[in-house]
């Protein structure tokens, strides 16, 4: 039956009405859809290799022997003519790439915010030496992977990071005479009751990422389980927290993390040596020959002597040693 | 044959059918009513019958009977019921022998069959529509046994059709059903009730037989307008033969047949769905039974209706509370635990750049934030009802004391000038994003994804449920009032029509309250919830900016990742400041000018930093007083704080507007609905009781 024309009327308006609330409804939901929140990006730092050492078959430098590789180049009387000199002096700084957290080498000064250590007064007597005050050194932090980087980039125009001549190393940049002989060694726990690394089987050491300390620990004990951390000093939190149980990394380093933590103590076993030099471009010969005379006039003079009391006094109670011969090629 | 009696057969059928005659057609009596029948089926379109019988001797079950034409019969065996048409058996022209159905192998009747016996003068009563029907009646005892499962009885009707002709009709009255429940003597009507009993070959029964149900659709559909009440009847024509061994019976009547029409469901309908089903044809052939499914249908229509607009309301006033009280609080307190955490990571690192002994009010500063971090961190704590969110509220709650610890570790190192202090301190604010702020994020993802789910859930899909059977509800009591008009010619239907007035008054009141209350939980998203949101955003984005700042400082040479997190941050920062839509009573300008001077500064700053010149970086960064990144940022931060409060009000405002709309309908719908409801009741019981 038809319905009437009121009936129709009616229903075409509640349809109407009903209708019109549906389409409030899909309309309404992009009120809210289109409601967000912001992303951060994630902030995370993937531990990384030393990427400017190839970790298959490294170039070498011939000049080096495995032996004897701190052989470095003697000054010669054209040094001052160096292309990184004048690069520098036409620049008036030098720049230098440091650590910031190896204490006693290298580290910034909370009380004064400054970056100070061994380190930086090798590189303040560099400095001494071009521009005849230290006003014009640049300390630029650089990560502990990044040392050999930085140099071959030309980011800095001299390393100066407890950086252990190596010729590995020697195949991408040059490196001073010796000017501090460090060796790795072991720090754990005071209470500990191990003797060297053979003990430390199935515990947990602590290395930085791209340092030498990593494979000289899995050599010699391949049953220790290497911790990596991006700097050595994030491994005396993981000691501190009793996330490692030894930190291993060379002995300076390992004094100034000792300064700082009373409650450990240095093995006295040692691997292998580890000399420190600057780390220096490889083109330029001239230079490193220049960094040479400096350093060895700093073993004449005197200086040596005194930074090594300076920074490494306390904790080499007595007479200070006698400076690192120098070796040339 | 041809003078009245029975056709002498030898077989027995029984034939109950539904006879749908397209136009009434000429009376044509005879003096062989079964006979008669089967003439005037020849010319219908369809018939059936429903029988149940059981031929013992073959084990056939015979439920159904087909009469596909006068001369032919037809029976279904049921051990082939899936494949009825391959178990129809037809049996031939009428007359024919069937011997072998009905016969009973070891049946003990206690009556004579075939015995014809007068059940007294037939009561006079008048049919539905008033015409007199006179009728006397005679009883057969077809088969009286009476301790199987089949008694029959079958009775002669001597009926007169309307123009005073007189026919005869045989009808068998099974009386099979309820018989387990009687005593086995018993003898039931069709409709189960006990009629009488047989004990020593007597039978004594009263026999109700309902007169429209035994009229002959032929004989009453002569007028044009009742062929729909004669469309359908019930007939049983039983032809029989007499038992040999039947032994002579007395039956003498009980009581004279006074009762109304049986109501009661077929005899053969003994399954609960097929009784339904036949209940429903015999209501909806009779005009007062269509009414009364009628008013059942309104009945369950308006409960249904009141029932669910009760229970929209009351989901919507829950959504509409959840949302107000619980899911933008939940949002908002997670929003201002994120600032206030990153707050302190910038402010430690930033106590840490000072150097020496930290400034007290920047320490200050760093324990107000991690202070305020804690209560934010309870107050979503109170409003986390689900197990995602308490999972990721118990990351936060325990790693903020080890944040805390490691801030502390950094700072003492700090002050004996060890440089694990600024390892420490990285440690910290890794801690912090690594696994407190990333769960923080986690809980704003889930508090905004059910505010929004919420939302939609309050502004859609049941309220327009609701609507629609409003709508139906209205139109069936409209189409009521308009057949009702068309059948009875009765101008208006009063309850009827002011149920349909009441029911047109509620719809409008609930899309009116309905819309009103869209329209206030809409403004409260966009002038309050949407601004409220971005601010808090842009101030979680200008924290982030500032701690990254501080931290690229601290991790000199190290410290990319905290450049890329800076540029993200103040980028997006900048873009919600400048997509904010600042609500009434605020101002954004100030905080889009503060954070871009903060933005500027710090370019200058990371400038200085690259250029080598640390110390001055460092000075810039920490510095306080007029002019100062420090100082854009401070303002920043109270700009943005006060146009998240001012929007947050503007929505708690907006959502009790809301609330208040649901809260005025949430009554007036289900009492409407239920008055409008009876109403139309009461108005189709008055036609009902016309029929009385």
């Amino acid at each position: 039956m038809r319905p009437p024309c009121t009936a129709r009327r009616l229903t075409a308006l509640l349809l109407a009405g009903v209708c019109t609330l549906s389409a409030c409804t899909s309309g309404s939901n992009s009120d809210v859809d289109d409601l967000t929140l912001s992303r951060r990006v994630e902030l995370t730092v993937a531990p990384q290799v030393d990427s400017a050492v190839p970790t298959t078959a490294p170039p070498t430098d011939p000049a080096c022997t495995s032996q004897d590789p701190t052989r470095s180049i003697a000054p010669g009387p054209d040094d001052a003519n160096s292309v990184t000199l004048a690069k520098v002096r036409q620049r008036g700084k030098l720049r230098a790439g440091v650590d910031q957290d190896t204490y006693l080498f290298g580290s910034r000064n909370p009380q004064t915010g400054v970056i100070e250590g061994f380190d930086i007064d090798m590189l303040r007597s560099v400095a001494m030496a071009i521009f005849g005050d230290d006003k014009h050194l640049e300390l630029v932090p650089i990560k502990y992977k990044d040392r050999v980087q930085s140099v071959v980039d030309g980011k800095v125009d001299i390393v100066a990071d407890t950086f252990t001549i190596k010729c590995s190393r020697w195949a991408l940049i040059n490196f001073s005479t010796e000017y501090y002989s460090a060796s790795q060694k072991i720090l754990v726990r005071k209470d500990s009751t191990a003797k060297g690394v053979a003990d430390l089987s199935g515990q947990r050491v602590c290395a930085a990422t791209g340092s030498t300390s990593v494979d000289n620990i899995k050599a010699s004990n391949p049953k220790a389980v290497v911790v990596e951390v991006l700097d050595q000093t994030d491994c005396l939190i993981l000691f501190q927290s009793s996330q490692v149980d030894a930190i291993s990394t060379d002995d300076t380093i390992l004094l100034g993390l000792n300064a700082q933590d009373p409650n450990a103590k240095l093995l006295t076993q040692s691997f292998s040596p580890e000399p420190y030099g600057l780390g220096l471009p490889k083109g330029d010969a001239a230079f490193t020959g220049f960094v040479n005379k400096v350093l060895e006039e700093m073993r004449s003079d005197g200086r040596w002597k005194k930074i090594h009391h300076d920074w490494l006094g306390k904790v080499f109670p007595g007479e200070t040693p006698e400076s690192p011969r120098a070796r040339y090629r | 044959m041809g003078n009245g009696e029975l056709r002498a057969t030898d077989f027995r059928v029984a034939i109950q059918q539904h006879v749908n005659i397209e136009r009434p057609r000429t009376v044509c009596l005879g003096s062989d009513p079964p006979g008669l029948l089967f003439e005037s089926m020849a010319h219908t379109k369809k018939r059936k019958r429903i029988e149940r019988r059981l031929d013992l001797g073959n084990q056939i079950e015979i439920r159904t009977l087909i009469v596909r034409t006068t001369n032919r019969i037809c029976f279904i065996d049921l051990r082939h019921r899936r494949q009825p048409r391959q178990a129809t058996k037809c049996l031939g022209q009428i007359g024919e022998t069937i011997s072998k159905v009905g016969s009973h192998r070891d049946e003990r009747p206690c009556c004579r069959t075939g015995q014809l016996v007068d059940v007294g003068p037939g009561s006079s009563q008048p049919d539905p529509r008033g015409r007199n029907i006179g009728w006397e009646g005679r009883m057969k005892l077809a088969n009286g046994r009476l301790h199987g499962k089949h008694p029959w009885v079958t009775t002669e009707n001597f009926l007169h059709d309307a123009t005073g002709n007189p026919f005869k009709q045989l009808v068998a009255l099974r009386a099979n059903d309820g018989l387990d429940r009687l005593d086995r003597n018993g003898v039931v009507n069709r409709g189960g009730k006990r009629i009488g009993s047989c004990r020593f070959g007597e039978v004594e029964f009263d026999v109700e037989v309902h007169l429209e149900r035994l009229r002959p659709p032929t004989l009453f559909a002569q007028d044009p307008d009742d062929s729909h009440h004669a469309e359908t009847a019930d007939f049983y024509v039983v032809s029989h033969i007499p038992h040999p061994r039947a032994r002579s019976c007395t039956l003498r009547p009980m009581a004279t047949t006074t009762g109304g029409p049986v109501a009661a469901p077929p005899s053969w309908a003994n399954s609960p769905g097929a009784a339904t089903m036949a209940w429903l044809r015999s209501e909806l052939r009779t005009t007062p039974g269509r009414l009364r499914l009628w008013s059942i249908i309104v009945l369950i229509l308006t409960a249904l209706t009141a029932i669910f607009g009760l229970n929209t309301l009351a989901g919507q006033r829950r959504s509409t509370a959840e949302l107000r009280n619980d899911r933008a609080a939940m949002l908002f307190d997670a929003q201002g635990l994120h600032s206030a955490l990153l707050q302190a990571d910038a402010e430690s690192a930033n106590a840490f750049l000072a150097g020496g002994i930290e400034p007290a009010e920047r320490r200050k500063r760093y324990e107000d934030a991690v202070a305020e971090a804690a209560t934010r961190l309870r107050a979503v704590a109170s409003r986390a009802d689900d197990q995602e969110t308490r999972v990721a509220l118990d990351a936060i709650a325990k790693g903020l004391p080890v944040y805390a610890g490691l801030v502390e570790s950094a700072r003492a190192n700090n002050r004996q000038g060890f440089p694990a202090g600024g390892a420490y301190l990285r440690a910290a604010s890794a801690k912090l994003r690594g696994e407190i702020v990333s769960n923080v994020e986690e809980v704003e993802q889930i508090a905004l994804a059910r505010f929004r789910s919420r939302y939609k859930s309050l502004v859609g899909g049941a309220s327009v449920i609701m609507l629609v059977l409003l709508g139906v509800l209205l139109a069936l009591l409209v189409w009521l009032q308009v057949s009702l008009f068309r059948r009875t010619h009765r101008l208006l239907n009063i309850p009827l029509v002011a149920g349909s007035v009441v029911l047109v008054l509620v719809t409008m009141a609930t899309i009116a309250a309905l819309g009103t209350q869209r329209k206030d939980a809409r403004a409260a998203v966009r002038e309050g919830f949407r601004p409220a949101l971005d601010a808090a955003d842009a101030r979680v984005q200008g924290f982030t900016a500032k701690a990254n700042e501080s931290l690229a400082l601290v991790a000199r040479g190290n410290d990319d990742a905290y450049r890329v997190g800076y540029a993200n941050a103040i980028t997006q920062a900048t873009n919600r400041v400048t997509d904010l839509v600042a609500p009434r009573g605020s101002d954004p300008t100030l905080a889009r000018e503060a954070l871009a001077v903060f933005a500027g500064l710090h370019d200058g700053i990371t400038k200085e930093a690259d250029a080598g010149n640390y110390a001055t970086a460092v000075r810039a960064a920490i510095a306080d007083g007029q002019g100062t990144a420090n100082a854009a940022f401070t303002m920043f931060d109270r700009e943005t704080t006060q146009i998240v409060n001012v929007a947050y009000t503007r929505f708690l405002e907006r959502m009790t507007d809301a609330t208040g709309r649901i809260n005025a309908l949430r009554w007036i719908l289900p009492i409407g609905v239920i008055l409008a409801g009876a109403l139309a009741l009461a108005g189709l019981q008055l036609r009902i009781n016309e029929y009385r």
